[in-house]
């Protein structure tokens, strides 16, 4: 536990080592390696060329892995070597932070530091500190287990309603925090919302925030047409004055991404995309998914609304999507998603706090009553005849089941010409007489690949897995099956939790 | 007073008609044991080792145009992974993997048939034929219909040869023949029960982008006593149902395969939960088979979008190989396209392969994922 002392300090010569891993990365003509500006990209993440700085203890994170660049500095995975927490270590390019120059870059970094660090919210990446060490300026932030929206839809395609609602309306939940702390995000895009293990969606990357406050004139893009122009809201690209509006413009056309698998708008010239911002509609989206619901296809069309005015607001938003959500969950009989979205319709308590009602929509409100009181309410608004109705039909439904069941074990019509095919045919083409299925061996040497034996362990009481979803007892013998090189070890239950690692089943 | 006790006995009547068939049809829908819950880029018990293992190599001997690995089978010979790809007409890869370090290696690809004229196209599925110490490989096409198949007939071709050594892969007595001669078999089953066609989406240009396709095989496996060659199908589905068909007169150890010896035995269903088979193989640890399963893409509604969500709910099954048992749920897979499973010698481990690409769906990445996984049984 005490391998941060035994760990190479970030010494002045690794200084140079890591300056010069810093060149290398990003002098591939001055472009960042990512697909957007500052985000994390998967080549990035899979990159196995060796850093000279890993191992290496920067302040008191010790430096893991490389887990992407873009033209401000390196993402690397690092732990904290007193809080025993994985993060995700920010890292300004020294040479940014140099000279005149260089104060703007390091307040531009602090700003987004400080915007992050003011909210405190779930579907906000949280950020932890923020310090210099050696005049390498760095923001230590939650480690998100999980990939990019943009990532997920790159590998999986376009996601179902039931997948892409609830996360796009955990994002409009964090907007509505920092629209209601006066911040305007002003990048928001499928690659700054990250989803987490547990399919809750958060918002990372707060570099181009607009802060509400008259005292700040470090807001160096005040005047420009910053954002990313997939998702680019008219006012942005005219230079209008901004309000919270522009997020929930690039919200939507986010979920029409995630929804389609492509942006609303296409072109090959970024000015083609622009000028369909300013003036044209987006393309219905109930093309991508025919069975798709209007009020959805209705709510993006007023989240891309050419008129700011006219947009919903963050909660709004998330009330409607969350509503979307339930109606289509029939569509998500595996609770998974993409990218390790598993989908739980307990919304925290958050969506409670902050949504709107919605007129004569579904609300959240109403779908959180028991559904005995629910029911009850139904029976006592409609007619006797009504009830009678009902009961006889469910009554019906009962029998049919029944008869259903019973003659489970009877081939259908289908099934018994496939059996009259080959009447000779072997019953079984395997070794057992039954069907009975065979129970776990119990795993009694530890593998060579097995952190027992290899780390220090005194004070664990938990172990996991840095890319799994779950932590164990020290105890289980399931656990022994983390490989060395992906274990953490928890002081305690608690502490596993706040890292994001749930109970394992 | 008379019309509280009326609402009361409705509400009972209510009450015992949901109740009744909840209760049923929870009895019906429970599983015998926990299902695992795969995940790409989550490596924790019982995953132990994950890895994209997409080389390239080129995809025939006249289309020398490097083209991503795309996994399709896998089988395991002596601590080497073979590896077929369904983009490669003339080749087969092999994956080096330390089982004690769990570190998977970069595949290598191994041209086997030097005149080939699409005769790998669409290998669907792999699998070794080992007796009295001799390993030998059989590789099989899809059976399926080319969008493009003039003026040779693809994907009809059933690859066998001996091997010699596996560092490098070097194969002997190696023979390609037709397996249309199932086709045609299989093709009169179908008539008789009514199976119909199957189609799927081609990017291609042209008027019909849905195109006929007739059935495509994913995996095969012998059975443990080497004689009968089962044949798992991904499409078309019947009665909600998985096709599995058993061919008998395959060669004995060392013989080249007969065409006219090879005979459809037995057509069967297994139930997938809507899926189809998308590779199985023999596992000698569990005693079963494992089934990796999917559903199917096959036709767009929507022929303009640029691809579909993906839905087909990979899964991995055991089943017993009696034909009255229903195949086990062991693990599901949401997030990756699994195409191939294979036993890992006799060790503890299994491997999936998945191919996240399709060339018809237009994207531009192409991934092969390996995943290593402790299976020895159903947990409960």
């Amino acid at each position: 536990m005490e391998e941060s002392k035994h760990s190479p300090q970030f010494s002045p010569d690794d200084q140079k080592v890591f300056a010069e891993s810093l060149v290398t990365h990003h002098d591939s003509g001055g472009k960042p390696q990512s697909s957007d500006t500052g985000i994390p990209s998967s080549a990035d993440k899979t990159s196995t060329k060796p850093q000279p700085w890993v191992g290496k203890v920067m302040g008191h994170f010790k430096l893991l892995r490389l887990i992407g660049e873009g033209a401000m500095g390196l993402v690397i995975q690092a732990e904290d070597t007193h809080l025993k927490r994985i993060v995700a270590l920010k890292v300004l390019r020294k040479k940014l932070s140099e000279g005149e120059k260089g104060k703007d870059a390091v307040e531009q970094f602090l700003r987004e530091a400080r915007a992050a660090a003011s909210i405190e919210h779930p579907n906000i990446v949280r950020v932890y500190e923020i310090n210099q060490h050696a005049g390498w300026w760095y923001i230590a932030m939650e480690m998100v287990s999980g990939n990019s929206l943009q990532e997920i839809v790159k590998a999986a395609g376009a996601l179902p309603v039931s997948r892409a609602c609830p996360i796009i309306a955990d994002a409009a939940i964090g907007l509505q925090v920092a629209h209601e702390l006066g911040m305007i995000h002003r990048d928001i895009k499928p690659s700054n919302i990250l989803v987490t293990r547990n399919g809750h969606g958060k918002i990372s990357d707060f570099g181009l925030v607009r802060v509400d406050d008259p005292n700040d004139p470090f807001d160096t893009y005040a005047q420009q047409s910053i954002g990313t122009p997939h998702y680019m809201a008219p006012e942005v690209i005219r230079r209008e004055p901004l309000t919270p509006a522009v997020d929930i413009y690039s919200l939507g056309a986010t979920l029409y991404y995630v929804l389609a698998g492509r942006p609303p708008f296409a072109g090959g010239k970024m000015e083609e995309i622009l000028r369909q911002h300013l003036h044209s509609d987006p393309p219905d989206i109930l093309q991508y998914m025919p069975n798709g619901s209007p009020e959805l296809a209705s709510l993006i069309q007023r989240m891309m609304a050419k008129e700011p005015g006219v947009r919903p607001s963050a909660a709004e938003v998330a009330a409607i999507l969350h509503a979307e959500s339930i109606t289509f969950s029939s569509d998500s009989q595996a609770t998974g998603g993409p990218g390790g979205s598993t989908l739980a319709m307990d919304w925290q308590g958050v969506l409670q706090k902050t949504r709107t009602a919605i007129p004569g929509s579904l609300t959240q409100t109403s779908l959180r009553q028991p559904v005995q009181k629910r029911f009850g309410q139904f029976i006592s608004k409609i007619s006797t005849m009504w009830r009678i109705v009902i009961a006889s039909a469910l009554i019906l439904v009962t029998i049919a089941m029944i008869l259903l069941l019973s003659s489970d074990g009877t081939p259908t019509q289908n099934r018994r010409a496939v059996g009259k095919l080959f009447p000779n045919a072997p019953e079984s083409f395997g070794t057992r007489n039954t069907g009975i299925p065979p129970t776990p061996a119990p795993l009694i040497e530890v593998p060579g690949f097995s952190w027992k034996g290899k780390v220090d362990t005194s004070g664990v009481q938990f172990v996991a897995s840095q890319s799994g979803r779950y932590f164990y007892s020290i105890e289980d013998r399931r656990a022994i099956l983390i490989r060395a090189d992906q274990y953490i070890g928890y002081a305690s239950a608690d502490e596993a939790l706040k890292d994001g690692k749930q109970p394992a089943p | 007073m008379a019309y509280r006790l009326g609402s009361i006995r409705i509400s009972i009547m209510l009450l015992a008609a949901v109740v009744c068939p909840l209760g049923l049809f929870c009895a019906q829908a429970e599983e015998p044991g926990r299902v695992y819950e795969i995940r790409f880029d989550v490596i924790e018990p019982p995953v132990v080792a994950q890895k994209d293992i997409t080389v390239k190599a080129p995809m025939s001997n006249q289309q020398t145009e490097p083209k991503a690995l795309e996994c399709s089978g896998l089988a395991w010979v002596d601590g080497v992974l073979i590896i077929a790809s369904d983009r490669h007409e003339h080749l087969l890869f092999t994956c080096p993997v330390d089982l004690n370090k769990m570190e998977i290696g970069t595949p290598e690809h191994h041209v086997l048939i030097h005149n080939e004229q699409f005769l790998l196209d669409d290998a669907e599925s792999l699998t070794i034929l080992t007796k009295g110490g001799q390993s030998s490989i059989f590789v099989m096409c899809s059976l399926s219909n080319a969008p493009n198949a003039q003026p040779l007939p693809q994907r009809r071709h059933l690859f066998h040869g001996k091997i010699k050594s596996v560092r490098p892969l070097m194969l002997e007595r190696t023979i390609v023949v037709s397996a249309g001669t199932l086709r045609q078999q299989l093709e009169s089953c179908f008539e008789t029960i009514g199976v119909l066609p199957y189609y799927t989406f081609n990017a291609d240009p042209g008027e019909n982008k849905n195109t006929y396709r007739w059935a495509n095989v994913e995996g095969i496996a012998f059975t443990p006593d080497g004689q009968t060659l089962l044949c798992g199908m991904r499409n078309p589905l019947f009665d909600n149902a998985a096709m599995l068909f058993a061919v008998s007169g395959m060669p004995e150890m060392g013989q080249p395969v007969q065409p006219d010896s090879l005979k459809v035995a037995d057509l069967f269903l297994l139930d997938l939960e809507g899926r189809g088979i998308s590779d199985l193989c023999w596992d000698p640890i569990t005693q079963g088979y494992l089934i990796t399963a999917a559903k199917s893409n096959g036709p767009r509604l929507n022929p303009n979008s640029p691809y579909p969500p993906n839905t087909l709910d990979s899964a991995l099954f055991w089943w017993s190989g009696n034909k009255k048992d229903s195949p086990i749920l062991a693990a599901r897979i949401p997030d990756m396209t699994i195409e191939a499973v294979c036993r890992l010698g006799d060790s503890r481990y299994i491997a999936l392969g998945s191919d996240e690409g399709d060339i018809s769906e237009g994207r531009g990445a192409r991934q092969s994922i390996l995943t290593i996984m402790e299976f020895t049984g159903i947990p409960r």
